[in-house]
């Protein structure tokens, strides 16, 4: 029981970690420009690493899209083509020299230097997993944590641990130059050991940080050019999708439950995706985590609901009048992509958009 | 005094006359059915007012509309909302019914434990029945086993499962040739707890970091109540209830040595398998649904044996009201204090209960009860 109680008291502190530093509150308020122009053949959008054509809305039903946002009916004009994603990162690829050492800020305090790139770093975060390996390095990553899948390559990774230990004596044996962490619970023990350790939170606020952080690693394994060429990546993507959605005020309503009526509210890194996507979250007035009481559910009639199981939410025969239900408007993400801060995380908002508007997002 | 009394009775008395005569010598001859009737209607104003409570803020003229307007001489108020409807019928009233029933059973099964195990600490967790159900729901929760088989929640059968198999193999180690020693009962019991409690701890951080609705789940929570969980509860609750209700005398009777009771005729050992079964029926199908909602079956019996005496017969229906009451008003809290978020319920029933417990212990050394 006292296990229990130490991770509820874990979880509870996680939660008011995601809830401090709440994001502004200013709704996304653009009453749209009038388009000017005949509408372009294709709104823009990311040409390059848009997710695969096979990418459904896995909806139980025949799909029935729900209603696009009712501002401008028209898609929106086009600008001039601004070089956004990949085009830009392809264009002035200004070489960025490696230089050490590099200092990096551990947020204990401490400061973590390198004078050379670390070759057998134990990445215990999943985000950081990604981020090495969408910059190429990924076969620095000596061993990962256990709830790390994705990319596929890291299931040969060895595993020091879970959400709540870490295997020192595992870690020691297997010689790292670096053992990065999110949570700072076992920096001590890792510091007796004599091993070289960074901590830095994972991102809970702002997910354009993500660029920042992908840089981030680049420098420490010196690799900036890659690393430049991903981060504007993610950022030209995430622009892409912000100037699609400017011309729109704020569209439909979503409910998003994360199992057992747990959901996001505002000071998450998924209300910036729904602000992003001009969706108004009707658990706008929690802060961070929570269970949301059903009659709100009911009261505010959600025009979408993004869940991990369909049964779940069609199986609770209060919500079947719903708005989102009786549509059929549920999004099942197709994959963790919207639960990790790193590179995918603007695949996760590129498949929602698709979904949302599919006349919008190709 | 009454052990004198006791003491005096003709041995191997089969007749349960005697059982009755003992029972009323021991408790008093008078019924107080006036206290049970103001504790229903205690019972009824506060479900009521439970009812017309809620995140969504719905006039008590209107709630009183909307649900009479199921009957067939009423039209629904013109003035409801169609939402009004929904949230009355398929979200409030079955919660508070659910929550009604549970705290009922909770603390009915509460009252016979402590009634058998003649121990004060004895509740519906003390056998193992929370540590099992807990964790036959993680099993359930955390690993590959579907929650959903054919649209049927497999979650409360098996947290069922797990509470009675602890139970069973507590009762199982405690039995020898002479019968089933409480003490050892309940020993088992504790040890049961422990290595249950362990694989459930166990299976948590070796899986998936989503613990939110196990830890919902370990905490209770009615936010998923619906009308056929109260239905499929009931099944199990009330023929358990009625069982325990119906030994109201031979608790009064055990609460002599067992050696006396056994004079007068009483199968000891039948009657205590049977009350466990039963109080273990109850409370599995109790928290099956809603998690382990701890505190209402040790405070609601004490509540009512500190207040209103010993007699059995009035502590087990008593403690029902009061359980009952007490789970709805803790629900009511739970769902609107930190509205349009909800806590769990077990948060509540410890945060509510234990202080107005160490009042009543307090004012009860004061010699004021």
């Amino acid at each position: 029981m006292a296990k229990l109680l130490k991770m509820a008291v874990a979880l509870g502190a996680a939660m008011a970690i995601a809830a401090c530093g709440g994001v502004p509150p200013d709704a996304p308020q653009a009453p749209g420009a009038p388009a000017p122009a005949a509408a372009p053949a294709q709104p823009i959008s990311p040409d390059a690493g848009s997710p695969p054509a096979e990418a459904q809305p896995p909806l139980p039903a025949e799909p029935a899209a729900p209603p696009l946002p009712p501002e401008p009916p028209t898609p929106p004009p086009s600008p001039t083509p601004t070089p956004t994603g990949r085009q830009a990162a392809g264009m002035d690829t200004t070489s960025i020299p490696a230089t050490f050492p590099v200092t990096v800020m551990s947020a204990d305090g401490r400061e973590v230097v390198f004078e050379e790139p670390p070759e057998r770093i134990v990445a215990f975060d999943s985000a950081v997993v990604e981020i090495l390996f969408a910059i190429g390095e990924g076969e620095r990553v000596a061993a990962t944590h256990a709830f790390v899948s994705y990319p596929p390559e890291t299931a040969e990774i060895p595993r020091v641990g879970d959400a709540f230990n870490m295997d020192i004596e595992a870690i020691v044996e297997l010689e790292p130059d670096l053992v990065y962490v999110f949570f700072p619970t076992f920096l001590e023990d890792l510091d007796r050991a004599g091993l070289k350790a960074l901590y830095i939170p994972s991102l809970s606020q702002d997910f354009r940080k993500v660029a920042d952080n992908i840089r981030l690693w680049g420098e420490i394994v010196g690799s900036p050019n890659e690393a430049e060429q991903v981060a504007r990546d993610f950022e030209g993507r995430v622009e892409a999708v912000v100037e699609s959605m400017e011309p729109f005020g704020q569209g439909l309503s979503v409910f998003q439950d994360v199992g057992g009526f747990w959901t996001p509210g505002r000071g998450t890194l998924v209300q910036e995706v729904f602000d992003l996507l001009k969706l108004e979250n009707i658990a706008y007035d929690i802060e961070g985590y929570a269970q949301i009481s059903p009659e709100v559910i009911v009261d505010k009639d959600p025009d979408v609901i993004i869940t991990g199981s369909v049964e779940a939410i069609v199986g609770e025969s209060a919500l079947s009048g719903v708005r989102a239900v009786r549509n059929g408007a549920i999004y099942v993400p197709p994959t963790d992509a919207l639960s990790i801060a790193g590179p995918r995380f603007v695949e996760g908002i590129e498949r929602l958009a698709q979904w949302l508007y599919p006349g919008l997002f190709r | 005094m009454a052990e004198r009394r006791v003491r005096s009775a003709p041995a191997a008395s089969v007749e349960s006359g005697r059982i009755d005569a003992v029972s009323a010598r021991l408790v008093g001859l008078r019924y107080p059915w006036w206290r049970l009737a103001i504790g229903g209607l205690v019972f009824a104003a506060t479900a009521v007012f439970a009812a017309s409570q809620g995140s969504v803020d719905i006039p008590f003229g209107s709630v009183v509309g909307v649900v009479l307007s199921r009957l067939p001489w009423f039209e629904l108020p013109a003035d409801a909302k169609p939402t009004w409807n929904t949230i009355l019928w398929e979200l409030r009233l079955p919660r508070v019914v659910l929550a009604a029933i549970v705290g009922a059973a909770l603390a009915m099964s509460g009252a016979a434990y402590q009634g058998l195990f003649k121990n004060p600490l004895a509740d519906p967790y003390l056998v193992g029945v929370a540590s099992g159900a807990g964790l036959g729901a993680t099993i359930v929760l955390l690993t590959g086993v579907p929650l959903f088989l054919g649209g049927f929640n497999l979650l409360p059968v098996a947290a069922f499962a797990g509470g009675i198999s602890a139970v069973a193999v507590a009762y199982s180690i405690a039995r020898n040739s002479q019968g089933t020693p409480l003490t050892t009962l309940i020993l088992a019991g504790v040890a049961i707890s422990a290595l249950a409690g362990a694989v459930s701890s166990l299976l948590m951080i070796r899986s998936d970091p989503e613990l939110r609705p196990v830890l919902s789940w370990l905490l209770g929570s009615f936010i998923s109540a619906e009308w056929s969980e109260s239905g499929v509860v009931l099944v199990y609750i009330v023929p358990s209830l009625a069982v325990i209700l119906g030994f109201a005398r031979i608790l009064n009777v055990l609460q002599l040595r067992e050696d006396h009771a056994s004079m007068l005729g009483v199968d000891v050992e039948k009657v205590k398998a049977l009350l466990v079964v039963a109080a273990t029926l109850a409370t599995s199908a109790a928290v099956s649904f809603n998690g382990l909602i701890g505190f209402v079956g040790l405070i609601a019996p004490h509540t009512v044996r500190m207040i209103w005496g010993v007699d059995y017969r009035f502590i087990l229906p008593m403690s029902g009201i009061v359980g009952a009451t007490f789970l709805v008003l803790a629900d009511l809290v739970a769902r609107t204090v930190a509205s349009p978020a909800e806590l769990p319920v077990g948060v509540v029933t410890a945060f509510c209960g234990a202080p107005f417990f160490l009042y009543i212990l307090r004012r009860r050394r004061a010699g004021v009860v």
